[in-house]
């Protein structure tokens, strides 16, 4: 257990400033951009798209992913410190896919926060405003989050379908960008996967809420990630070591120990 | 070693409990629909007592059915909420019973005896156009084509066609009208390219005399109907043909079988007498009409059991009586009518302690001063407690597209109340051009006295 949580923290290690600054830099510019879209006197789910918090959340979703992918790949300090630890290639894989899905649920749990917190703030600034030219009421957040694609999607409420597709989507993520950086490597190459998995989650966080058609898109959204995680899962050894660097670069990285 | 299981604790922590804030501030906002206040007009305490009934629903997915008493805070309002993930389509539209038509435009269903009159069209028709013509339907039809749609509960006229049975067949042996000798129909094809009709129906035509309105009114296990005699030129069509002659119709039906064989004349009418509106009592045990007669309106009440009258009541000297915009229930009816005078207003009428209902007041139609936020609205809802009666209108100071509505007050002095009632959730125009948020069945809340 212990060695896990070592490792666990090693990988962490990897990646949580870049992460810390993305979540920063996403919290700040959307809270600035809503702010500035607040001003026009605007329904709660317009200003979300004023403020163009979904392009925000996308490029951090993105920018997440590429960190993610090649958070091990190179020779840092962490990939050596993981070549020279027991642990089956499998077991590396488990808590890589771990780590990296915790990065994505801190992600989405920021965004959710700041968009929230943000929709509670104007929605509490307008109720006791003098101003009643649009009319707003104790369930306006709530209904922001029905009528506006993306806070649905980031906040599904009660359509368990889309409560599995977003977990399913993260899950492929988190094991695609942990399988980019498990694999042997050449230089920074971003693999194509995980784009693709990122991809799918901003396109699917743009989807209306469920109407007859959306539903089997939910199921679509649902399947495929499984699928790629499965085959992610399949292709793995079942014994062997962690990374197999290229020896000149491991030497060099003893030599600098 | 600690240190790591805090760090990684405290992760797992912010993702939990974002998530969790995220449910504990949404959810319980879910069922939290209440209604604001702006008074318009006299004193808010002339409508304590009055509960309101709103039914709205956010497209297909969330339903709330809210009931809240004006005079008790806002707080106290209950709502009734349900979700469904898949767009719910709701019947908004009411069951309507049955409706006759004398001419029925499904012709090709039928005995083909506007065959000729569609072949004669045909060879006039140029490609690609619409041929039209009025015909005298005495040339084709010893009888009026009677046709009739059902929409009864678990029946309706395709249910109906599914099961086997023509509506139409059954009710042209039953209503044998003879054809008023000058009447006319419309009939018209489309011709294609080639010169084949793509299309053909009948219809009512601009010259047609008898168009037959009906008026029905059903329970739990029998639809009651009647249709008008008069021709738009003044003549009655002869209807000692159909059993029984003229009346109240009744068709027996159930879930799980309508007897179309079974219609039957239960309560005599005089074939001048024209029903302007039908509706049953809560507990099934009356039927209540509306007739216009020579010497003017009439309410008869009959008792279902028996088919007996139990009350015929003049309704004095309305010059139009609204059957659209009729209020009844068990121990009351009002009723919109235009007197000779022109004066416009509801007249209430409640059931005495005899049983019997007499006239109780005038509620007159808005000033010009009360129109500024009041006006009689067509889809009104209504609620009369013996002295004070409420009725709903449109909110004078938002769009159609709204939650808000107002509530009026009336007693026999006039207008004791007004005020706006809005329960602030906006209705947005979707993509698909829906309006979310509005109301069930675009009724305005159901009214009650406590």
């Amino acid at each position: 257990m212990k060695q896990y949580v070592s490792v666990f923290m090693v990988m962490l290690q990897s990646i949580w400033k870049k992460l810390i600054a993305i979540l920063a830099v996403l919290a700040v510019t959307e809270a600035a951009l809503f702010i500035l879209a607040s001003r026009q006197n605007l329904w709660i789910e317009d200003i979300i798209d004023a403020g163009r918090l979904s392009w925000f959340f996308s490029a951090a979703l993105l920018a997440l992913t590429v960190v993610l992918s090649t958070s091990l790949s190179g020779n840092t300090r962490q990939s050596y410190t993981l070549q020279r630890l027991a642990l089956s290639g499998r077991t590396v894989f488990c808590l890589q896919t771990l780590v990296n899905l915790t990065a994505l649920l801190l992600l989405w749990a920021v965004q959710l926060m700041t968009a929230l917190l943000l929709c509670k703030i104007y929605l509490s600034r307008q109720l006791a405003s003098a101003d009643h030219s649009l009319d707003f009421c104790q369930q306006s957040v709530f209904l922001a989050f029905y009528r506006n694609n993306f806070l649905h999607n980031l906040f599904p409420m009660e359509s368990l379908t889309r409560w599995m597709r977003n977990l399913t989507l993260f899950a492929a993520l988190a094991t695609l960008t942990a399988k980019g950086t498990c694999q042997p490597q050449t230089g920074k190459k971003i693999p194509l996967m995980p784009l693709i998995a990122a991809a799918a989650v901003i396109l699917s966080f743009q989807h209306e809420i469920g109407t007859y058609y959306m539903i089997y898109m939910d199921v679509a959204f649902t399947l495929i990630p499984i699928i790629w995680i499965l085959s992610v899962w399949l292709n793995l050894p079942k014994e062997g070591p962690y990374v197999e660097q290229e020896p000149a670069a491991a030497s060099e990285l003893e030599v600098m120990e | 070693m600690k240190k790591n299981i805090l760090i990684i604790s405290l992760l797992t922590a912010v993702v939990l409990g974002s998530f969790t804030f995220a449910f504990a501030s949404l959810l319980p906002q879910r069922d939290h629909v209440q209604f604001s206040e702006t008074v318009l007009y006299g004193d808010p305490k002339a409508a304590e007592g009055l509960t309101l009934n709103y039914k709205n629903r956010f497209n297909g997915h969330l339903f709330w059915d809210t009931t809240w008493t004006i005079g008790t805070p806002a707080e106290s309002a209950v709502t009734d909420y349900q979700f469904f993930a898949r767009d719910y389509v709701e019947s908004e539209i009411p069951d309507a019973g049955i409706e006759m038509k004398s001419i029925s435009s499904h012709f090709d269903n039928l005995d083909g005896a506007l065959e000729k009159a569609y072949e004669e069209l045909t060879e006039t028709a140029k490609p690609n156009e619409k041929n039209i013509r009025q015909i005298s339907i005495a040339d084709y039809y010893k009888y009026y084509p009677v046709s009739a749609s059902i929409d009864l509960p678990g029946w309706h006229s395709f249910t109906i066609w599914s099961n086997g049975l023509s509506v139409d067949e059954s009710f042209q042996d039953f209503f044998r009208i003879p054809v008023l000798p000058d009447d006319t129909m419309e009939v018209q094809v489309w011709v294609n390219g080639s010169g084949e009709i793509s299309s053909r129906r009948a219809s009512y035509g601009t010259d047609t005399l008898y168009s037959m309105d009906t008026e029905s009114a059903f329970t739990d296990d029998t639809c009651y109907f009647t249709f008008t005699t008069r021709s738009r030129t003044g003549q009655y069509v002869d209807t000692s043909l159909i059993p029984g002659g003229f009346g109240i119709y009744a068709l027996p039906y159930s879930q799980d079988d309508i007897q179309l064989n079974r219609i039957s004349m239960v309560y005599p009418l005089d074939p001048k007498v024209q029903i302007v509106a039908m509706e049953v009592n809560s507990d099934d045990t009356s039927l209540f009409f509306f007739t216009y007669e020579e010497d003017g309106y009439y309410f008869t009440e009959i008792e279902l059991d028996t088919m007996k009258t139990l009350q015929r009541l003049r309704i004095n000297d309305p010059h139009i009586l609204y059957g659209s915009m009729l209020h009844v229930a068990d121990d009351y009816f009002a009723v919109c009518c235009i007197d000779y005078q022109g004066v416009t207003g509801y007249r209430i009428f409640s059931r005495g302690e005899d049983g019997k209902f007499k006239f109780d007041f005038l509620i007159p139609s808005p000033s010009d001063k009360e129109r500024e936020f009041f006006n009689f609205y067509s889809e009104a809802t209504f609620a009369y407690d013996g002295e004070r009666a409420a009725l709903t209108g449109t909110a004078v100071s938002t769009s159609h597209w709204s939650t808000a509505f107002t509530v009026a007050v009336y007693d026999e002095t006039g207008m004791l109340y007004c005020g706006e009632y809005n329960t602030g959730q906006n209705c947005r125009e979707s993509s698909h051009g829906q309006y979310d948020c509005v109301p069930v069945a675009n009724e305005l809340a159901y009214l009650s006295w406590q």
